[in-house]
């Protein structure tokens, strides 16, 4: 038994988390990118600030400046900071549901990440900095893997890791080789770092070897059966978790496991050469606007559902 | 080796006049306290400052804290401290205690069933009816309702404090949302493994059924046509000084921790919203004040209950725990009624006294008030936690006039009372044994029937000679041991094999 | 007299309100000289009804709609007989002071003597009192000093409808000279109660007869007086139009002051302004049927300050109060 607000804090836990994660990894690998000061390392950071919607502003922009407002910036909606406070302030409503050593671990990398002292940490030493933020997620997430029991809410958790993973590599992959804009990357530096931007760099050598090609890099982003990070993976565990949390319930149309079942299975049946017969674009597109159905779907059945829909007999 | 042991040499514990929980006024220690005392000898300094931090380990871990309101670095979020000796009780003692308890509780159910009904005692003339319908706690809305048991009052925690005589006297009543049984029960949890072979030689009752007492009594004041009633703590959220209580206690009795918007009342029934559906509430363990429970029969401003659940209750449909309009009863002015309402309603004198009290109402008693404010504790009838409160002896001329002020403007809004020095305890302080003041806090419960837990909170003021003892205002805690009748470990107790598998909290 | 009465009640939102409560004190009171023939309660969007009776003996209505809607319709119709009251004496003897003081009624009538909510002292009170010589009345006897009174208030004060709301502190009547019955009402209960005299505060409606120069409002509920005489038990009496209370007088619901007993009160979720229309009918029963019904724009009741959702909570919950 789970109280629906619960689920709904521990969901966007999930979220925020891995949210802060990825912001994290993109700030990184546009510090690192644009040391190499080339045409291609200015293009991946641009790449890197696309794929989370910032307005393009040229090669004006100071990447250190963009990197640094994507880490610290509490303005934005989308920074490291409001993330981490995002999840600190949801996993605190529902603290009784999450262990101590969970909420300890969050709450001291969102003290260490929001205090005075963060800025200047940012300052003096970025990519540690950045690497610390990572390195403290992961113990977070490993912290909640542990010592939480897999019930319901660790499930609803993990569903909203999941769900913003897939989005945000799907939305990042778009902009980098949906061919939108004429857009065309064949620069071995600008693939590497998008590789990074996504953690997928080392897996995906292990695969592929250092044959690096946009389409190499689509399909295991994509469809990658064994890789965590894949969008695959992550359709395969929505799938997965909402099975186990809708046990026992009438499934109908609009339920959120049907349109995760749908989706995997899109994921699952589709390969690479049907991609780039009709473009990336399209299976992308799908994807985020799929979990955003799944979002709201999983919202209006758990959630916020008509208190007079649910009235017992 | 370190530092010599303490106490080792008679006159090494600072004993002054108060009444002293471990020794006598000869120096000589309390039979109860003796098994303490011979191990605290075998210790030296360093080893018991060690076995404190050890103790403080533990709490941190079970993460229970309290919110200290006023300036300065104390203020914010602080784990209460706990001092390694226990406060000891002799089965004897504990009797008595026991007794005058249920007692008391008794008695004020009654009390609490009369003036929301006949309101005979009124007619009686034993309290005065303004005193009774003019109190802010007092809830029209209550009258005439249907209470199971007629226990208006399922958690009560009273407060105890030990005179220089070596008794004990009720000081005050907690009838609304008593609080610290989170306390007792982790500073057992903590203590159990300070002094383990102390303990499990001491034959000391145990504590740990708290959650399942509480929770069968609140089950038991669901209807009988409700075969497995749905219990929940509704706490007003994360940011409640006590927060951490509710969910303690949720998680140990099993149930759903909710807030306001969890719930919802349609046609005349409570639910909560679940990831699965809507699903029926029985039995509501509230921790949020009255004027907030609903802001349909209540406070409309308040966004923190649910309304219609009182509409609810009124049908039968839910219960409320405890019920509203409780604080009518552990008023300070009605407080110096209890003795009278003890004997009204059950025809017996009182076995716990009260302190002897003053009405400022009553323009006799106001004025030996303010002639003997140099003697006298004061305290504002509507304020709790140990704030809006005089200590003559220890205040300033100053401070004593304008407090007289204050009385003669609004005198109904006062009490009085004579200082008396809470008993002592030995408490670790910088390394010493010290003596610090404590006092007694046990937890009754009340629904099909009265179960005075066997322990109790005892806090303790921190400051050498300091009378006050509230967790807000920085006091302390210790473990409390009552002891069984003949000493040895009653059944389900540890044994030498079995202490560390012990239920686990 | 037989009167058949329709009260119409509307919440109108601008935006859709979900999880709405209520609670309704609309059905006359079967006693006071009175009959309820009929009573009939009528709720769009359908609920289901329940009632209970509280501390003061009134029936309440109560009910909740779960489900999104942007319009409640509240409608009532009652039958009611009311008996002529019986003729009241001329004034009462200066004993009759004494008899209020004594035990039985001080303690009898204990929360109709003290200040209360609406009905509550203020330095404007005190200054219209001074003003308008209210102390002086104190030296008569209580029937003919509060008869005295009720005309020092209908003299003292306009009648305007719509400048005071129902739950306006008498202040603002008071400064603008003018009020509605309920400001009538306040103020009358204020000083009878400082003067001893048990006074409560009477909801209802008035069949007014413009032809007796009943200045209130016909289309509207209405609210007077009931001060406690040992001698004459419960006598009604109407600042608003400086009369007694008669058979016309219609009583619902009675109190302390308005906030224990308002036609209606409840609580919604959801982010909307409310606009309250309030349409009442009382005909004699004795006329013929085909009188044009109508809806009439009451005061509209703007909802209270919206309250910000707390940050974490992902569902909409907005508390709101309407009228």
């Amino acid at each position: 038994m789970m109280l629906a607000r619960v689920a709904d804090s521990l969901y966007w836990v999930g979220r925020y988390v891995e949210r802060a994660e990825h912001l994290s990894r993109l700030s990184a690998v546009m510090l690192n990118a644009t040391l190499d000061r080339t045409e291609a390392g200015a293009q991946a950071a641009q790449l890197a600030r696309a794929s989370i919607g910032d307005p393009e502003s040229g090669a004006l922009a100071d990447p250190f400046d963009a990197a640094r407002a994507l880490v610290l910036d509490r303005e934005r909606g989308g920074s490291v900071v409001v993330s981490l406070s995002g999840a600190r302030e949801n996993a605190r409503q529902v603290r009784d549901q999450i262990t101590t050593e969970t909420w300890e671990r969050l709450n001291l990398l969102y003290l260490r990440a929001t205090g005075m002292q963060a800025e200047r940490d940012f300052d003096a030493d970025a990519p540690e900095f950045l690497q610390g933020i990572i390195a403290d997620l992961h113990l977070f997430k490993g912290a909640a893997d542990a010592t939480m029991s897999h019930g319901e809410g660790w499930r609803f958790m993990l569903i909203g890791v999941h769900l913003e993973r897939a989005q945000l590599i799907a939305r990042l992959m778009r902009v980098c080789f949906s061919g939108a804009e004429g857009r065309v990357i064949d620069d071995h530096l600008a693939l590497v770092s998008i590789l990074r931007m996504a953690c997928a760099l080392e897996p995906y050598l292990r695969v592929y070897t250092a044959d690096l090609h946009p389409r190499y890099i689509l399909e295991f982003l994509l469809f990658d059966e064994d890789f965590p990070r894949s969008i695959r993976y992550s359709t395969a565990l929505i799938e997965d978790h909402l099975t186990h949390i809708s046990k026992g319930r009438d499934i109908g149309r609009g339920d959120p496991l049907r349109l995760a079942g749908r989706l995997n299975a899109r994921l699952t049946y589709t390969d690479v050469e049907d991609v780039e017969e009709t473009g990336a674009s399209a299976i992308l597109n799908t994807v985020e606007a799929e979990c955003t159905a799944i979002h709201q779907a999983m919202y209006e059945t758990f959630v916020a559902y008509p208190l007079e829909t649910r009235l017992p007999a | 080796m370190g530092a010599p042991a303490p106490m080792r040499r008679p006159g090494d514990y600072p004993q002054g006049p108060a009444y002293d929980e471990m020794f006598a006024a000869s120096g000589e220690t309390r039979a109860h306290y003796q098994l303490l005392h011979n191990r605290i000898q075998t210790l030296g300094a360093l080893e018991l400052a060690d076995r404190q931090q050890t103790l403080e380990r533990s709490f941190l871990l079970q993460g229970i804290t309290f919110t200290v309101y006023g300036g300065g670095e104390a203020a914010g979020e602080r784990i209460i401290p706990t001092d390694l000796f226990p406060r000891i009780l002799p089965a004897t003692e504990w009797t008595k205690i026991e007794k005058g308890l249920t007692q008391r509780l008794k008695a004020l159910n009654l009390f609490l069933a009369d003036i929301y009904g006949e309101q005979k005692i009124i007619a009686d003339k034993i309290v005065p009816r303004d005193l009774i319908l003019g109190a802010p706690s007092y809830r029209r809305q209550m009258q005439h309702l249907y209470v199971p048991h007629n226990a208006y009052v399922n958690v009560c925690g009273s407060d105890l404090i030990r005179g220089e005589d070596g008794e004990f006297f009720v000081l005050e009543d907690n009838l609304r949302v008593p609080s610290g049984v989170s306390y007792m029960l982790a500073n057992r949890e903590a203590a159990r493994r300070t002094f383990p072979g102390t303990f499990r030689q001491a034959g000391v009752k145990p504590v740990e059924r708290y959650p399942d007492l509480l929770l069968a009594t609140l089950k038991s004041m669901a209807g009988d046509w409700r075969p497995n009633p749905q219990v929940v703590v509704l706490t007003p959220g994360v940011y409640n000084s006590a927060y951490y209580e509710h969910a303690y206690l949720a998680r140990l009795m099993g149930v759903p921790l909710v807030e306001g918007r969890d719930l919802a009342a349609h046609d005349d029934l409570v639910y909560m919203r679940t990831t699965s559906g809507l699903r029926r509430v029985d039995v509501i363990y509230r921790r949020v004040d009255d004027d907030f429970i609903d802001p349909l029969s209540f406070r409309r401003d308040s966004s923190l209950g649910v309304a219609g659940v009182f509409n609810a209750y009124r049908s039968g449909n839910v219960v409320i725990c405890n019920a509203p309009g409780t604080g009518v009863a552990d008023d300070k002015a009605v407080y110096a009624f209890v003795p009278s309402i003890i004997k009204y309603y059950l025809d017996e004198d009182a076995i716990l006294p009260n302190v002897k009290t003053y009405l400022c109402r009553d323009p006799v008693e106001l004025s030996h008030v303010l002639a003997n404010l140099d003697k006298l504790v004061v305290k504002a009838v509507g304020a709790s936690g140990g704030y809006g409160m005089l200590v003559g002896p220890h205040a300033s001329a100053a401070e004593r006039a304008a407090f007289a002020e204050a009385l003669k403007a609004d005198p109904d809004n006062y009490i009085a009372q004579p200082t008396i020095q809470l008993s002592t305890a030995p408490c670790l302080v910088d390394g010493q044994i010290e003596p610090r003041h404590v006092d007694l806090r046990p937890f009754i419960l009340s629904g099909e029937k009265v179960v005075v837990t066997p322990g109790a909170l005892t806090r303790v003021a921190l400051k050498r000679g300091s009378l006050v003892v509230n967790s807000s205002q920085g006091g302390g805690s210790k473990d409390t041991w009552v002891l069984s009748d003949d000493g040895r470990a009653p059944l389900g107790a540890a044994g030498p094999d079995e202490a560390d598998t012990e239920s686990d909290l | 007299m037989l009167f058949d009465i329709t009260h119409i009640t509307q919440y109108n939102y601008d935006e859709p309100v979900r999880e709405s409560v209520m609670e309704l004190w609309m059905q006359p009171r079967a006693a006071h000289g009175q009959n309820l023939l009929n009573f009939n309660l009528d709720i769009d969007p359908p609920a289901q009804v329940f009632s209970y009776v509280d501390s003061w003996g009134n029936t309440v209505r109560h009910f909740d709609v779960p489900h999104p809607h942007t319009r409640l319709t509240i409608t009532t119709h009652s039958m009611v007989e009311t008996d002529a009251r019986p003729p009241l004496p001329g004034a009462l003897d200066m004993a009759e002071w004494d008899r209020l003081a004594n035990d039985f009624v001080q303690g009898e009538c204990w929360e109709f003597l003290r200040p209360h909510g609406y009905a509550a002292w203020s330095p404007k009170l005190r200054a219209f009192c001074e003003a308008t010589g209210v102390a002086e009345l104190r030296r008569l006897d209580p029937l003919t000093a509060l008869d005295r009174l009720s005309t020092v208030l209908y003299r003292g004060l306009d009648y305007e409808k719509g400048v005071t709301g129902a739950d306006s502190p008498i202040d603002e009547a008071l400064e603008g000279g003018r009020g509605v019955c309920q400001d009538f009402a306040h103020i009358m209960i204020t000083i009878a109660r400082d003067w001893g005299i048990p006074a409560r505060y009477v909801s209802g409606y008035l069949a007014a007869s413009r032809a007796q120069g009943e200045r209130s409002d016909p289309q509207a509920t209405h609210a007077w007086v009931e001060v406690f005489l040992p001698s004459l038990r419960w006598v009604g009496f109407d600042p608003t139009n400086d009369i007694l209370a008669c058979d016309r007088h219609i009583p619902v619901a009675i109190g302390r002051d308005y906030s224990d007993v308002p036609p209606a009160r409840g609580v919604f979720k959801g982010d909307a302004e409310s606009q309250l229309f309030v349409g009442v009918s009382v005909r004699n029963a004795a006329m013929e049927a085909g009188e044009p019904e109508f809806m009439r724009l009451g005061a509209p009741a703007i909802a209270a300050a919206r309250r910000r959702a707390s940050s974490a909570a992902r569902l909409d919950q907005h508390h709101q109060q309407q009228q």
